[in-house]
């Protein structure tokens, strides 16, 4: 396996079945990027960052 | 006096440490994402100035080239690995951010049409390739991965039904390296097919969304069409994601029958444990951006900061692509996987003929 994939695994928590208890911050790779992308969208939305430029 | 053992206790590595681990290939995966944002720019003005005809090569494609170029030369030193692989990261919080840009009507009329297509080209490549795979005589285990990663979501897929039926690594590894190699492959040929065949955005993104199996590289090869194909391609690939636990309880199931994997005791659980959650992220930002949540220039910055998190989500595609690495997995599997590849995309770009009157221009 690439080390793409080890690392991912690892990140990810897919594996196995239904995952044992876990603490807060072991949220999966995907409920992470989720929360991320709502504080930055909250932020703007609270204007603590005016414009995002590209 | 008896010799005294100590065994060295592993523990698990902190969260700071996690962190800091990851900041090298994070700063590697900006570098070259920005530098083929600079390219981008640079390249077509220094073009102009000299008069030279050459195509637009947007920020895309030259993070992708630069990554691979690094990744089949150098290749990545280990300290960079751990932040390379954040790449999926940026992809998922990318595509969170970019449903401010589509109206819940819009997801709703064009979901419910990528829904049915998304279903059908399951069932179809499902089928496809577990026929494909008993013709080639392949391990029924590695069959399943392979059809898994080519009807679902590529690499996702492949390492949740993994751990699902209890496949073993090197199963896993072989169906990685086809889906990865055959996403390569993809990333460049599409673009080029759909403009060989004129295909409208929306028709082209459908296709992408449809036929390329790895997130990353659905998004790469609709943004290098256009950005309304991106668009789409984001769409129908999410759609065809948010389909990932239903087929992995199939075959866990299957599997579980068969007395060769673990029973499956809480399947609502196990369901939601397998959904893809950036999906109900982008569901939930595009319905805050119906409702006018967001300001016009607040929708603005959103989809500046989606952008910027593909890039980084670019740069990775590139660097984790080592063409060296899959050769070694051998030609089987990896035949297999072209051949089911061909057929699907060719069975895909039916599809989306086919419903091009419900999906517009």
């Amino acid at each position: 396996m690439n080390f793409i994939s080890r690392e991912r695994e690892a990140l990810m928590g897919t594996t196995g079945s239904v995952a044992a208890a876990k603490r807060w911050w072991q949220l999966s790779l995907d409920s992470w990027a989720v929360v991320l992308a709502f504080a930055l969208a909250l932020l703007i939305r609270a204007g603590v960052f005016k414009h995002i430029p590209w | 006096m008896a010799d005294v053992i100590t065994i060295p206790q592993i523990r698990p590595m902190q969260p700071a440490l996690r962190i800091l681990r990851i900041v090298p290939g994070l700063l590697l995966l900006g570098a070259i994402g920005y530098a083929g944002k600079l390219l981008e720019q640079n390249v077509g003005a220094y073009a102009k100035a000299h008069h030279w005809i050459l195509p637009n090569i947007e920020y895309v494609l030259w993070a992708i080239l630069l990554g691979l170029l690094i990744s089949n030369t150098v290749g990545v030193p280990e300290v960079f690995r751990a932040g390379v692989a954040t790449y999926e990261f940026w992809l998922k919080a990318g595509i969170v951010l970019l449903g401010s840009r589509f109206l819940l009507g819009d997801i709703l009329k064009l979901g419910g049409v990528s829904l049915l297509l998304v279903a059908i080209e399951i069932v179809g490549s499902l089928a496809f390739m577990t026929l494909l795979g008993r013709l080639f005589h392949l391990k029924p285990k590695l069959t399943t991965l392979l059809a898994v990663g080519s009807a679902v979501c590529g690499v996702s897929a492949i390492i949740a039904t993994k751990g699902a039926i209890e496949a073993d690594d090197e199963d896993s590894s072989f169906s990685i390296a086809a889906i990865l190699a055959l996403g390569a492959f993809a990333l460049f040929t599409f673009p080029l097919i759909g403009h060989a065949l004129h295909l409208g955005d929306r028709a082209y993104g459908v296709w992408a969304g449809l036929a390329v199996d790895n997130t990353a590289e659905a998004t790469a090869a609709g943004a290098l069409y256009s950005d309304a194909a991106g668009k789409l391609a984001v769409l129908v690939k999410s759609t065809r994601n948010a389909m990932i636990g239903f087929v992995v309880l199939a075959y866990a199931i299957y599997w579980a029958g068969r007395g060769q994997a673990k029973t499956v005791t809480n399947k609502a659980a196990f369901l939601w444990q397998k959904f893809p959650k950036f999906v109900l992220g982008f569901l939930l930002i595009s319905v805050l951006a119906t409702y006018q949540f967001f300001s016009k220039d607040q929708i603005g910055s959103l989809a500046n900061l989606s952008r910027w998190a593909f890039l980084l989500t670019f740069a990775g595609v590139g660097l984790r692509t080592n063409f060296r690495e899959m050769r070694k997995q051998g030609l089987r599997p990896f035949a297999v996987g072209a051949i089911g590849e061909v057929v699907i995309a060719l069975f895909t770009l039916g599809l989306v003929y086919g419903a091009q009157s419900l999906l517009g221009h």
